[in-house]
């Protein structure tokens, strides 16, 4: 039913940079260890009322 | 939440009459019109008007309910009009007031 | 049934001062239901044209998406044509998706701040399909260009430098598409090209001037110092009291208080004249507010011709009652 989780790319709340992370890994950045990452916008286009 | 679209105020839905009429029952030359998505700026013009016909014995328009998108327009005439054509006549009166007014500014 | 004369009025109108966005006017031998439906028209149901639809691609500025949508939404475009387009809700030609050439003008957008300063991003850069219609600033700067200079220093110069939609730093970046569509204040205030529409009665002023010579030339300045705003003056020459600016007049009733205060009620009448309105009409600029005022007679003759009362729409209605099977 699950197919393959995909992994996803976050930006490191302190150093910037980019990590990648699958279901289970440790939410902590590759380079400096910090433990606040921040989700990347979406590629795909929003559509929003201008109301 | 659950206010409801703007637009309901002023697109009358499929199916709906703009304009429907209802005699009144006990009165003779009396009725009721009932204008779907209008409002005050219609209404009391139209009163104004109709009030200026001598044939006119009674007008009087009211918005029964602010979220209900229509208002009525009540005529009692004398026997030499009828609320159908003292409508009707005052709504050319106004609009050839209207075209007066559009005359003088586009001189 | 006889009936059927005309009682229509004729009413006159005087046009005192006129500038694109500003216009003063009197409206003479009417009533007020008139103004007020002139009025109402004006900034509730005369059309322009306004960003209703925004897709956002990049968006890495301090502001996020729905905020930008709604400033983008605000800006007043240029709406000579809105008269003439369709309703996205009623064309035909893009059944209902409200994105042809009929019913809807494309806007582009694309910015990135690249140095060090912070680069403002204005109505300025929307790039329009349509070159009738662009936001209200640019359109300015471009008739500033086109009576001397370039466009460039008429954007920057002035007051023609744009709406601010929103500041960028470096690295930031905006890329979006818009769609503007044609619409009325009623559905949205960002369709209403009416800054400030008001009329106000035409006072009538009329004082007493036997009971006004009774008084002293203190008690003069008293009574005219009353009233909140400058209505009343002393002449220096006659030492009378005269009326310098009728208009000015709020219909606060102060200087008759005053006037029965000082145990001279009756000193002076002032009556609303009602059939005379004096009219100041403030535009967004999306329409210009000579062009308002007629446009707002147009839409009000179209709402009238569609309330007129046809008896046979009731026989037809009965058709449907009874049926085909009935008869």
């Amino acid at each position: 039913m699950d197919p393959q989780p995909e992994p996803v790319s976050y930006i490191c709340g302190d150093c910037g940079a980019e990590n990648t992370l699958k279901q289970g890994d440790v939410i902590q950045c590759r380079e400096c260890g910090y433990r606040i990452l921040y989700k990347k916008r979406t590629r795909r286009i929003v559509q929003y009322e201008a109301r | 939440m659950n206010a409801p679209d703007r637009y309901e105020r002023f697109v009358v839905p499929e199916g709906v009459k703009k304009v429907s009429y209802e005699r009144d029952t006990k009165i003779i030359n009396a009725a009721s019109f009932t204008i779907e998505r209008e409002d005050h700026t219609i209404g009391n013009v139209l009163r104004m008007q109709l009030h200026r016909d001598p044939n006119v014995l009674f007008a009087g328009y009211k918005l029964p309910h602010p979220l209900q998108y229509k208002i009525l327009v009540r005529i009692h005439t004398t026997s030499q009009s009828s609320p159908a054509q003292a409508y009707n006549q005052a709504i050319n009166d106004v609009d050839k007031e209207l075209e007066h007014l559009k005359n003088l500014l586009e001189v | 049934m006889e009936g059927g004369g005309s009682y229509h009025r004729m009413p006159k109108v005087r046009i005192r001062e006129m500038k694109d966005d500003y216009l003063k006017f009197e409206l003479r031998e009417t009533d007020a239901s008139m103004a007020n439906a002139l009025r109402r028209v004006m900034l509730a149901e005369v059309p322009t044209i306004a960003i209703d639809l925004v897709e956002i691609e990049i968006n890495s500025s301090v502001l996020n998406d729905e905020f930008i949508a709604h400033r983008l939404g605000l800006i007043p475009l240029v709406s000579d044509r809105a008269m003439e387009m369709r309703f996205s809700r009623d064309c035909d030609a893009c059944d209902g998706d409200g994105q042809c050439q009929f019913c809807s003008v494309e806007f582009h957008l694309w910015a990135r701040c690249e140095s060090d300063q912070t680069l403002d991003v204005t109505s300025a850069d929307l790039k329009s399909n349509d070159p009738l219609v662009q936001p209200v600033d640019v359109a300015r700067a471009i008739d500033a260009a086109a009576a001397g200079g370039t466009l460039s220093s008429a954007v920057d110069s002035s007051d023609n430098r744009g709406i601010i939609i929103v500041k960028l730093r470096r690295g930031q970046e905006l890329r979006l598409r818009a769609i503007a569509r044609k619409g009325i204040g009623k559905d949205h205030a960002k369709w209403s090209p009416g800054a400030t529409v008001t009329f106000m009665y035409e006072p009538d002023i009329h004082i007493n001037e036997e009971m006004m010579e009774s008084l002293t030339l203190d008690e003069k300045r008293q009574w005219i110092d009353s009233s909140p705003t400058k209505v009343f003056d002393i002449d220096p020459n006659t030492q009378q009291v005269v009326i310098v600016d009728p208009e000015a007049y709020t219909y606060d009733e102060e200087v008759i208080k005053k006037a029965e205060a000082m145990g001279k009620s009756g000193l002076v009448e002032i009556y609303a004249k009602e059939d005379s309105f004096i009219f100041t009409v403030e535009s967004t600029g999306a329409v210009k507010a000579y062009q308002m005022l007629v446009n707002a007679i147009d839409v009000l003759r179209q709402k009238l011709d569609a309330v007129r009362y046809t008896e046979d729409a009731d026989f037809h209605l009965l058709d449907e009652h009874m049926g085909g099977a009935a008869l």
